[in-house]
């Protein structure tokens, strides 16, 4: 059955390459057809490809501009706190290796001055790549007993006991928090559009894999210099290549925010207040054991032994962090959680001590249900904090290529429908200005936001202000300007000096890290201090692949603005970059 | 494919609302008649009802008749839905 | 310096396999070396070349679970597939003479790097 439609679509593009003509993209026929006209119901087979192929072109239009914003700043992510240091040159390196017993008695004691009288403090203990330094938390605290506030969070030099000051800056964390808040969205509002928008990622997924008939014999087939053929087969192997990590985030990142976009699943059975979601969280996911505060005053036991029975158990330096629950109360309990580098799955196993006679009351493993651990498992999956440094740019370099797959996607729509308007001697309508316009804007422009938020870093006035704030506000400033930009602009020209632009802003980044900080890259790199190394060296790479793709666009304009032309010029243009991304 | 106007309208809000709505009721059913503690169960029709609603938005555009479609996503909901807290006696 | 070594057996053994795989495919196998290899030369060509991909990529999972753990060695395994599948799209479209002695070398080297791996 896949034989019989294939070729027909074929009739309009020239036979360029004898020998591949076979593999000529299923896709590509499958939409302009079924966009064509209303007769869609022909044969059964057909009737139903097109209509998958209808919902993924208009699922992939109508929500491609999110979803890059999503996979992208979701990718850089997965360097949060790589670029949380970097962008708080002020900190040293990184304090891992530090004494546990002497980590969590500092951290007491910075708790006991910030924090009297709270209800909860909490210790993170210096264990890897995802927390650099010590650092604790509290909730409920006493401000009349003297507490800087009622809760709050302070990272705390693990040699002097001191809190780190640095600049004010929200760091990786917000660029990672942004592909599920959305920044200046409220949490509602987000959900609502990252849920659907995920939801729909989902389904594009399902629809690509539908209509992509020969997933497997297409596999290595990149054919360059073909105008919307090309786009089509960057596409494909951007989609196909890590199409298991594109299953995996989507749907983990569905199950991550679950009980937020599905709500009443869980209200069926255990209502709709607040109360009966904390009893629903706390039946599946508190470790058992907690208790309520019993008002009794009670000293808290040293935590000295408490933590070497962990390491016993674990392993040195494996406490990730130590959770008290109502310090100083007859009935605290504290719980001990392990590190998680060792499995996928999040969260290791915890141990619960009693706060005040120091015994072990409970070890609970680290998925305390069948259902429990497979949520875990894709949250972990999603997460990605145990994965080791090779593991960690695998991760990186997959979420580039979900974006990549869906700016190819996005600007394969514009360039197919620029080719059948340039053919029938038509000028482009409205809405395909339009989409030319959002892609260069927003393939080329969120990287530039991106850019620009790590200069106003560097920028801004250390003791200004609002700092932090105005870090993200100049990034959506600059994306602001380069959508503008884009409107003015022809669209070829526009690709071109966006791309330029965006090679500069990354590859400079270096040379501005040089010149408003003492941790210049060849400070880094005799000081060993492979954050920084690894910071300059990728945003120099960066810049200077965005720098060599603007150039390849200049000279060949066919590249994004005509097919026809580009298929004329196949022949002499055999190794033109096809999928930039 | 001709699909315009209020066709159209009415097969996205079916895909948007219509499979929301059987997702959620699948959810609730298999939180209601799994064998396990309920807050597991609940977590496991969380867990898959996001792929029901997958299906339900793919389902929706294959058949592509409006009234077939509403139909066809509210009544097995709605069943579900009764037929999940009922099994488990939170009906009323 | 295990864990060096099983991720350099895990890679060889997948670009060896990906690159068996593309170069079973006759459009592909024409295109990088061998217009020597005509139409009976390929219906032994073809299934060679399938076994080897398939056999190296099962080698390369086997390698990679057993010195991580089935769970971080399925997320390198894909992770890594990915990696190496690009590379062999990138080299039989731009470099398409390399593609054989690239895979070629690796299907011998992958082997040896197993036995090296299982050894010590």
């Amino acid at each position: 059955m896949t034989r019989t439609s294939m070729g027909k679509g074929l009739g309009g593009s020239p036979k360029v390459d004898g020998s591949l003509k076979a593999e000529g993209s299923s896709k590509a026929e499958g939409s302009s057809k079924a966009e064509g006209s209303s007769k869609a119901d022909g044969s059964p087979a057909g009737g139903f490809r097109q209509a998958m192929s209808w919902l993924h072109t208009w699922v992939g239009l109508t929500l491609g501009w999110v979803l890059f914003f999503i996979f992208l700043t979701g990718t850089v992510g997965y360097f949060d706190t790589e670029i949380d240091r970097w962008m708080q040159p002020e900190l040293p390196q990184a304090q891992t290796g530090l004494n546990s017993t002497d980590t969590a008695e500092v951290l007491l004691d910075r708790l006991r001055v910030e924090a009297p009288g709270a209800d909860r403090w909490f210790l993170t203990l210096p264990a890897g790549r995802h927390q650099p330094y010590p650092g604790i938390f509290w909730q409920g605290a006493s401000t009349k007993a003297g507490a800087s506030a009622a809760s709050g969070e302070l990272q705390v030099n693990g040699n002097t006991g001191e809190p780190f000051s640095a600049r004010d800056t929200g760091g990786g964390q917000l660029l990672y928090q942004m592909h599920w808040r959305l920044h200046y969205l409220s949490r509602t509002q987000a959900d609502i559009i990252v849920g659907f928008a995920t939801m729909f990622m989902l389904v594009a997924l399902i629809t690509g894999i539908i209509i992509h008939k020969k997933i497997f014999r297409d596999l290595f087939t990149f054919r360059p210099g073909k105008g919307q053929r090309s786009w089509l087969d960057a596409h494909n192997v951007l989609s196909v290549v890590a199409l298991p990590f594109h299953l995996m985030i989507t749907y983990s990142g569905l199950i991550f925010m679950g009980f937020s976009y599905m709500p009443l699943i869980v209200a069926a059975h255990y209502g709709v207040d607040d109360e009966a979601r904390q009893q629903f969280i706390s039946e599946v996911f508190d470790p058992p054991g907690l208790v309520d505060s019993a008002r009794e005053p009670a000293p808290l036991v040293p935590l000295g032994h408490l933590i070497a029975a962990a390491e016993d158990r674990w392993g040195e330096n494996r406490v990730r962090s130590i959770d008290i629950r109502h310090p100083g109360d007859s009935n605290a309990r504290i719980i001990f959680y392990e590190n998680i580098e060792r499995r996928v799955a999040s969260g290791g196993e915890r141990l619960i001590f009693d706060g005040v006679s120091g015994e072990l009351l409970h070890q609970v493993p680290p998925a305390t249900s069948a259902a429990k651990g497979a949520r875990d498992l894709f949250v972990g999956l999603h997460e990605g904090l145990f994965a080791p440094p090779v593991l960690r740019w695998l991760f990186f370099f997959s979420g580039l290529l979900g974006s990549g797959m869906i700016a190819t996607g996005l600007v394969l729509w514009a360039v197919k429908r620029r080719q059948r308007m340039e053919k029938k001697h038509r000028l482009p309508h409205l809405g395909l200005r339009l989409v030319e316009k959002l892609n260069v804007g927003t393939v080329v422009g969120l990287p530039i936001g991106i850019a620009a938020y790590f200069w106003a870093n560097r920028l801004l006035p250390v003791a200004s202000v609002g700092r932090a704030d105005w870090e993200v506000h100049l990034m959506f400033l600059a994306w602001l300007m380069v959508l503008i930009h884009a409107a003015c602009r022809p669209n070829h020209r526009a690709w071109v000096e966006q791309l330029a632009i965006a090679g500069l802003a990354f590859g400079l980044l270096p040379l501005l890290n040089l010149l408003t900080t003492d941790r210049g890259l060849w400070h880094s790199l005799v000081a060993n201090d492979w954050v920084f190394v690894g910071f300059d060296l990728t945003v120099l790479i960066v810049g200077l692949m965005l720098g060599w793709t603007a150039w390849r666009v200049w000279q060949k304009r066919s590249l994004i603005d005509t097919g026809e032309i580009s298929i004329k010029q196949g022949r002499s243009a055999q190794e033109l970059p096809g999928g930039q991304s | 494919m001709g699909l315009t106007g209020s066709r159209l309208a009415s097969l996205v809000a079916a895909a948007l609302v219509g499979g929301y709505a059987l997702a959620t009721a699948v959810g609730i059913f298999l939180g209601g008649i799994l064998p396990m503690p309920r807050g597991e169960a609940a977590l496991v029709g969380n867990l898959l009802s996001f792929a029901v609603y997958a299906g339900a938005v793919i389902w929706t555009f294959v058949v592509r008749r409006p009234v077939k479609v509403w139909l066809g996503l509210m009544i097995p909901a709605c069943a579900l839905v009764t037929g999940g807290l009922l099994l488990t006696g939170r009906a009323g | 310096m295990v864990s060096m070594l099983s991720s350099l057996t895990e890679w060889v053994l997948g670009f060896g396999g990906m690159g068996s795989l593309c170069l079973s495919m006759k459009s592909h196998a024409m295109k990088s070396h061998a217009r020597q290899i005509g139409n009976l030369n390929y219906r032994i060509w073809r299934p060679g070349q399938k076994w080897m991909g398939w056999s190296l990529l099962a080698l390369s999972i086997a390698i990679v679970v057993s010195a991580r753990g089935w769970g971080p060695g399925l997320v390198s395994f894909f992770g890594m597939l990915s990696a190496v599948t690009l590379l062999v799209i990138a080299l039989i479209t731009y470099r398409p003479r390399w593609l054989v002695p690239a895979s070629l070398a690796c299907v011998a080297v992958g082997p040896i790097l197993t036995g090296f791996y299982v050894l010590f």
